[in-house]
């Protein structure tokens, strides 16, 4: 899943850009407000973490520019400012959640998967799938009850699938929700992905569709 | 104990009040003792001609009479006088005396209590004299035909009694008067200072959190200069606490961001598996702490440096040789980057103020210079002496601050290029704070490298 963080302190942006990392986000990161703008024309984030006191300028502003364009990506608010209009402010200009500086990382992480969820409709926080059940919090795959281990990317790269199911995800867009734009891919890098989650999940949960990507089957069409 | 202004209003206008009293009773008592007597002198000498008058013509009636027995018989007559003089000689019986001497110096009629040796020596007129041991006023007189001579005395202490009685009248009032003058004093000042009491209830009721001005409506002309006072400290007690109360939230804030990202980096390397990368994370937690650290320095000396609250300990010291030793202590910091720094002054420039804190203030300067100026830059400081007023340039060639900017740069916690130079926002509140404390004026230009001009015009100590 990929993530655009707009932070202009360097040490908290660098936390945040490597925790989100450890827990196989591909996370962009960028520093002040036209930057943000600029890279959230590209429209490859499922979600935006977005600081208010941002230099050129600031992230309110960045904010409803976004949701005046119509653009309804996940925002999520990290700021120092904690009065309640300062919330109040931020929220009515279209923000999704809301998190006062200093924050924990879990926290953060658990709030992400929070929006998602919200996001594509579900209520519960674990996502089942035929046999598998996937927690995105404690990023653990059961598979007939079982545990299967899974590398971050895997991981993300089968709840992108689980996600998506009955559709085709193109190698392009797997890759994008992956990597970020700092990340150097591999050109077998999904491959090489797919290989192993069907090694640990049995080769029937992925068909390849040539020259197209990948899909996984929805639960019904399989019963 | 303190002083009271009751208690010394009481003890000015009370004597003051006294004083005028008795003064007053004493001019007074005087004027009526002279009255007195010439009232009494007045009434012995009436007294004197009515005897005379009535004697002198009942003895040429009753001159034929006279024979051998003659005197006793006159002497007798005297129990005949008419009745209402009588009366006023027998009310003053044992204080009023008379006696009639003929010309031949015989004693012809007397009152009882009388001596028989005359009164005075006098024929006519007043005189006192001491007759059985007393005092008495003697009034003579002698009629012109017969050369009668009557004189009529009275006790001199009766006169005196009559004074005490007079003196005590006036007396007793101011005597009784005194403590009530007392208790009217002692209440109508405390009257006349309850609005006093009022303001300080109302000064009382206000808290820190309610500094409002109290109403000056109604109050006492002489108190008003007070509550006016008072409403001016309150405004600048309610500014001084707003700031403090809006500096204390601006550096919480300005702390929360270190504080997040420490939080964050120690996570992150906490979870961090491979031991670079947690080293890495590590490291970044102590430059953190570092940046937090100095952060709460800075927000310390600018504490310190309170306009209101600290007095700049002046003396004057060589400008130029602080200048010099500030840019040493930054040339490792200006080398680093390539960057080419210099100061051109010619010999000793004597100022006057605190050398610690302009220490402080050149330094930061000094040190934002070199910070926003890119590698291979220029610093250029230098000092001007124009006739007294010395100024100090500090030129870098970096991007320089646009005209709108330039007064905002001085706020706390604004950083124009937040993101890729680190610094707490605070270094120029504290250089503007320094130079408030020392009246000096800060002067923003663009500078001829290209970056910024920094001019702060200061007091030559050569005057």
């Amino acid at each position: 899943m990929r993530i655009l963080l707009v932070e202009d302190d360097e040490l908290l942006g660098n936390g945040v850009y490597t925790g989100l990392g450890q827990d196989g986000y591909a996370v962009d990161w960028v520093k002040d407000g036209e930057a943000a703008e600029l890279f959230l024309r590209s429209g490859e984030y499922e979600l935006v973490i977005l600081d208010l006191g941002l230099p050129k300028r600031s992230g309110v502003e960045v904010l409803r520019d976004l949701r005046a364009a119509g653009n309804e990506i996940p925002v999520l608010i990290l700021t120092a400012r904690d009065s309640i209009e300062d919330k109040v402010v931020g929220l009515d200009s279209g923000a999704d959640d809301y998190m006062i500086k200093p924050f924990d990382l879990e926290e953060l992480n658990a709030r992400i998967r929070a929006l998602m969820r919200r996001r594509s409709g579900r209520a519960e926080a674990t996502i089942r799938h035929g046999d598998l059940v996937i927690d995105p919090a404690s990023h653990t795959v059961e598979q007939t009850g079982k545990p299967v281990e899974l590398s971050p990317r895997e991981f993300t790269l089968l709840q992108k699938l689980v996600d998506n199911a009955g559709r085709v995800m193109s190698r392009g867009q797997l890759e994008q929700s992956l990597y970020s734009w700092k990340d150097e891919v591999d050109s077998n890098a999904i491959e090489v992905h797919i290989h192993h989650l069907r090694k640990k999940l049995g080769s029937k949960l992925i068909r390849t569709v040539r020259g197209v990507g990948y899909i996984l089957d929805k639960e019904s069409d399989e019963e | 104990m303190n002083p009271s202004i009751r208690r010394r209003l009481l003890l000015i206008l009370l004597p003051a009040t006294l004083m005028i009293w008795l003064t007053n009773a004493f001019l007074v008592y005087v004027d009526t003792r002279r009255e007195i007597k010439g009232l009494a002198d007045a009434q012995l000498a009436e007294t004197a001609r009515a005897l005379l008058n009535l004697l002198s013509h009942e003895y040429y009636e009753e001159r034929n009479f006279r024979d051998k027995q003659g005197k006793d018989k006159i002497l007798a007559d005297t129990q005949r006088l008419p009745p209402h003089l009588e009366n006023t000689l027998q009310n003053y019986a044992q204080t009023l005396i008379y006696q009639m001497w003929l010309n031949d110096g015989e004693l012809v009629l007397r009152s009882e209590s009388a001596p028989e040796i005359r009164l005075s020596h006098l024929d006519v007129g007043f005189s006192d004299e001491l007759i059985g041991g007393n005092e008495w006023r003697v009034f003579s007189l002698i009629d012109s035909e017969t050369k009668m001579v009557v004189q009529v005395a009275e006790r001199i202490s009766q006169l005196e009694e009559l004074q005490n009685f007079i003196a005590q009248r006036i007396l007793l009032p101011v005597l009784i008067a005194t403590p009530l003058l007392a208790w009217l004093i002692w209440y109508g000042v405390g009257r006349a200072m309850r609005p006093l009491d009022r303001i300080a209830g109302r000064v009382s009721s206000l808290s820190a959190a309610h500094l409002e001005p109290l109403d000056t409506r109604g109050v006492a002309l002489e108190a008003k200069p007070l509550v006016e006072a008072l409403n001016a400290l309150l405004r600048r007690l309610e500014e001084a606490f707003e700031s403090e109360r809006r500096f204390t939230a601006d550096a919480a804030h300005e702390l929360r961001t270190p504080l997040a990202a420490l939080r964050t980096q120690v996570q992150v390397a906490l979870r961090e598996p491979n031991d670079r990368k947690r080293r890495d994370a590590l490291q970044k937690v102590i430059s953190g702490v570092d940046r937090a650290s100095h952060l709460v320095h800075q927000l310390l000396v600018l504490a310190r440096i309170d306009p209101d609250n600290w007095t700049p300990d002046e003396q004057s010291f060589d400008l130029a040789d602080l200048a010099a030793e500030c840019i040493a202590t930054r040339a490792v910091e200006a080398h680093g980057k390539q960057i080419d720094i210099s100061l051109s002054c010619e010999g000793e420039i004597l100022v006057n103020g605190s050398r610690d804190m302009l220490d402080i203030l050149v330094n930061n300067l000094i040190s934002n210079a070199i910070k926003y100026t890119p590698e291979n830059g220029t610093v250029e400081v230098d000092i001007e002496d124009n006739a007294g007023e010395i100024v100090l340039n500090i030129a870098d060639s970096g991007p320089g601050v646009p005209a709108e900017d330039r007064q905002r740069i001085f706020e706390r916690f604004y950083r124009r290029e937040r993101g890729n130079i680190p610094g707490s926002g605070l270094g120029l509140s504290i250089v503007q704070r320094i130079a408030e404390v020392h009246s000096l004026h800060i002067e923003l230009a663009e500078s001829p490298l290209g970056g910024l001009l920094v001019r702060i015009y200061l007091k030559s100590a050569k005057t």
